[in-house]
C-alpha cells in the first residue's frame, strides 16, 4: 500500500510540471507584447520597458520558465498590479471561502444525488425512477448561474428568507454562515446531483443484476443489508471517481457562482482580474487551483483501494 | 469478384431484413426521450438559422420609452434596460451561442481525433501526448477558458479556440481509446499484412471504427460549448456586447432583476431547452451506437 501511495505521488509530478508549464504559459499567448497589454494604452513606452524588466520578459523562455518555476516552488506567485500585493496572499486569504463553497455544494450533491439514485434503481422504470431521471436531466442542463439567480429571485427578493450574498465565515457566526452558505452551495451543487444521481443509479442497476446480490437476497437478508452493504459497497466505485471529478468542476464552478452572489473566493478574485488583464492572479489562481484538483483526484485513487480490495496496487 | 445482385437486395428490404444505418435510425426513432432531443435540437438549429427573419425587432434598437417592460404580444419576452426587444435578442442570442457550439465541436472533432488517433497508434508517443492532454484535464474547464480567454482577449473566435483548448483532451481520450482497441483486431492486422501504410490503416481503416463513440462525445462537448459560452459570457470574459448571446443578456439582466425578471428568465430558458435537447440526443446516440459507454 505505502509503495503503491508513493508510485502514484511520484507519478504527479510530470502532471503538476506541465500544469506549472501551461500556467505560465498563459502570459506568453497574449498576442503582441504582454507588458503593453497588461499596462493598457495609457503607458508610457518606459513603464512598459519597466514592466517587462520586471517580468523578465527580455530573457530567452527557458530561463524565464526557471525563474518562475523557482519562485512558486519557494511560494511565490509574483505580486498583483491592482492590489499592490504578493498573490500568494490574497488567493490563501481567499481560498478557505472557495474550498468551503466547493464542499458544501459537494455535501449536496452527494446528498441528493447518491440516494436518488439509489431509489431510482431499486424502483426501476416505475414512476419515481423517471421523476429522478427527468429531474437529472434537466439538472445536467440548467447554467448553475442561472439557478443561483432564480433561488436569489426567490428566497431573498420575494421570500425574504436568505440573504442574497456575501460570506461569513462559520467559525465566527455558524448560523450567519450557513445562511450565506446555502444558495450558492445549492446552485452550484446541482448539477453535479444530477451526474451522481445518474451514475448512482446504472452503477447500482449493474450491481443488483450480479449473482451475488441473488444469493445474499435468497439467504433471506432485509432489503436494506442487500443494498446498503453488499450492493452500494461495490456500485461506490464509478461514484466515486464522479464525486472525485466533481470537487476539481465545483472548484472551477465556483468562479461564475462566487460572481453571482458576490461570495469573496479566488473565483470573484479571478473575474476581476481578468476584467483588470491582472495576469499575475489568474495565472496563479490557475496553478493552485489545479494543483489541488490533482491532489483530490490522487486522495480519490487511494480511496479506491481502501474501498475495493480487487482493485491490485501494481 | 461475386456481387450482389438487384434482385437480392430488393428482395431484402422485401423481407425487412435491415442495413446498418437502417438499423441505427429504426433503434434511434424507438427512444422517445432521443427523438424528443433531437428535435428540440432541431427546432434551436432553425431558430439560430433564422432569426434574423423571426426576429420582430431589431435586437440592437434601444428605445428608452419602452424600457423594462413586461412580456406582453408587444414584446413576448418583455424589453431590457435599454428597452431593447427581449424576444428578438434571445433569437438573435441563439445564432451566437450555437454558432459556438459548433465551431467548438468541429474544432475539438478535428484536433481530438487527429492527436487521438496518433497516441493510440505510436505507443512511443503515447506516454507523451497523453500526459499533456491529462494535464490539460488537470484544469477544471471553465477555469481554464476564463484564464485562455483574459490572454487572448474577448471576441467570439478566441471563445472557440478557448473552449477548443480545453474539451479537445476529452475527444482525443475517447478516439485513442477505440484506437488501442481496434489496432489488435485481425482486420487491421489484415490491412498491415497487405502493405497499406499507418496514414492508410490510420484514416481508412480505424477512423471510420471511431466515428461512434466521436459522434456521442460531439453530441455533449456542443452542450458543455453551449453552456460553457454563457458562463464565459456571464463573467465578461465571452464575446463581447453588444452581439447578443444568451450569457451576455443574462448579465446584463442580472442588475435588473429584481424589478424586471424576465430579463434574466428567457435566455435562461433558451440556454437550458438547448442542453438539454443536446443531452437527451446524446444519450440517446450513446445507447444506439456505443452501448459500453452506457
Amino acid at each position: 500500500m505505502g509503495v503503491y501511495i508513493i508510485r502514484r505521488v511520484l507519478g504527479l509530478i510530470p502532471v503538476l510540471i506541465l500544469v506549472a508549464v501551461v500556467s505560465f504559459l498563459l502570459i506568453h499567448i497574449i498576442p503582441g507584447d504582454p507588458a503593453a497589454v497588461m499596462l493598457g494604452t495609457d503607458a508610457t513606452p518606459q513603464e512598459v520597458e519597466k514592466l517587462r524588466e520586471d517580468l523578465g520578459l527580455n530573457e530567452p523562455l527557458h530561463v524565464q520558465f526557471y525563474r518562475w518555476i523557482s519562485r512558486v516552488l519557494r511560494g511565490d506567485l509574483g505580486d498583483s498590479f491592482f492590489m499592490g500585493r504578493p498573490v500568494t496572499v490574497a488567493l490563501l486569504e481567499r481560498l478557505p471561502a472557495t474550498i468551503l463553497l466547493a464542499v458544501a455544494a459537494l455535501f449536496f450533491a452527494v446528498l441528493i444525488g447518491v440516494p436518488a439514485g439509489i431509489i431510482a434503481a431499486i424502483k426501476q422504470n416505475s414512476i419515481i425512477d423517471q421523476l429522478v431521471m427527468i429531474t437529472a436531466l434537466i439538472g445536467v442542463s440548467l447554467p448553475s448561474f442561472w439557478i443561483g439567480l432564480n433561488l436569489i429571485l426567490i428566497f431573498s427578493v420575494n421570500l425574504r428568507w436568505l440573504p442574497s450574498g456575501g460570506y461569513v465565515p462559520l467559525t465566527e457566526n455558524f448560523i450567519d454562515g450557513l445562511r450565506c452558505l446555502l444558495m450558492p452551495a445549492f446552485a452550484l451543487g446541482f448539477m453535479q446531483a444530477a451526474l451522481i444521481a445518474r451514475m448512482t443509479r446504472s452503477s447500482m442497476l449493474e450491481v443488483l443484476r450480479q449473482d451475488y446480490i441473488r444469493t445474499a437476497r435468497s439467504k433471506g437478508l432485509a432489503e436494506q443489508v442487500v443494498v446498503g452493504l453488499h450492493a452500494l459497497k461495490n456500485a461506490m466505485i464509478p461514484i466515486l471517481t464522479v464525486i472525485g471529478t466533481a470537487f476539481g468542476v465545483l472548484l472551477g464552478g465556483a468562479v461564475i457562482v462566487e460572481t453571482v452572489f458576490a461570495y469573496p473566493g479566488i473565483g470573484r478574485l479571478v473575474v476581476a482580474a481578468v476584467q483588470r488583464r491582472d495576469y499575475p492572479v489568474i495565472q496563479g489562481a490557475l496553478l493552485l487551483i489545479s494543483s489541488i484538483y490533482v491532489l483530490v483526484n490522487l486522495l480519490v485513487d487511494i480511496l479506491y483501494t481502501l474501498i475495493d480490495p480487487r482493485i491490485k496496487y501494481n | 469478384m461475386p456481387t450482389q445482385s438487384h434482385s437480392t437486395v430488393d428482395a431484402e428490404k422485401a423481407d425487412g431484413l435491415s442495413s446498418p444505418r437502417r438499423d441505427f435510425f429504426r433503434r434511434l426513432l424507438d427512444s422517445r426521450l432521443a427523438v424528443l432531443g433531437l428535435a428540440l435540437t432541431g427546432l434551436m438549429v432553425m431558430i439560430a438559422i433564422l432569426a434574423p427573419v423571426l426576429a420582430p425587432y431589431d435586437p440592437l434598437a434601444i428605445n428608452i420609452t419602452h424600457r423594462l417592460q413586461g412580456p406582453s404580444w408587444e414584446h413576448p419576452f418583455g424589453t431590457d434596460n435599454f428597452g431593447r426587444d427581449l424576444f428578438s435578442r434571445v433569437l438573435l442570442g441563439a445564432r451566437l451561442s450555437l454558432k459556438v457550439g459548433v465551431y467548438v465541436v468541429v474544432f475539438t472533432s478535428l484536433f481530438g481525433t487527429l492527436i487521438g488517433l496518433i497516441a493510440g497508434y505510436y505507443p512511443r508517443l503515447d506516454n507523451v501526448v497523453m500526459r499533456v492532454m491529462d494535464s490539460l484535464m488537470a484544469f477544471p474547464a471553465i477555469l481554464l477558458a476564463i484564464a485562455i480567454m483574459a490572454a487572448l482577449g474577448p471576441s467570439e473566435f478566441n471563445v472557440v479556440i478557448a473552449l477548443g483548448i480545453v474539451y479537445i483532451p476529452r475527444t482525443s481520450r475517447v478516439v485513442r481509446g477505440s484506437v488501442l482497441a481496434l489496432k489488435e483486431r485481425d482486420f487491421i492486422e489484415a490491412a498491415r499484412g497487405a502493405g497499406a501504410r499507418d496514414g492508410r490503416i490510420l484514416f481508412l481503416h480505424i477512423l471510420p471504427n471511431c466515428l461512434s463513440p466521436l459522434i456521442v462525445q460531439a453530441t455533449f462537448i456542443f452542450a458543455y460549448a453551449i453552456l460553457a459560452e454563457a458562463g464565459l459570457s456571464f463573467v465578461g470574459a465571452g464575446p463581447p456586447p453588444p452581439t447578443p448571446s444568451w450569457g451576455n443578456i443574462l448579465s446584463e439582466g442580472r442588475s435588473y432583476m429584481r424589478v424586471a425578471p424576465w430579463i434574466t428568465l428567457f435566455p435562461g430558458l433558451a440556454i437550458a431547452i438547448t442542453v438539454l435537447g443536446l443531452n437527451l440526443a446524446g444519450d440517446g446516440l450513446r445507447d444506439v451506437l456505443d452501448p459500453r459507454l452506457r
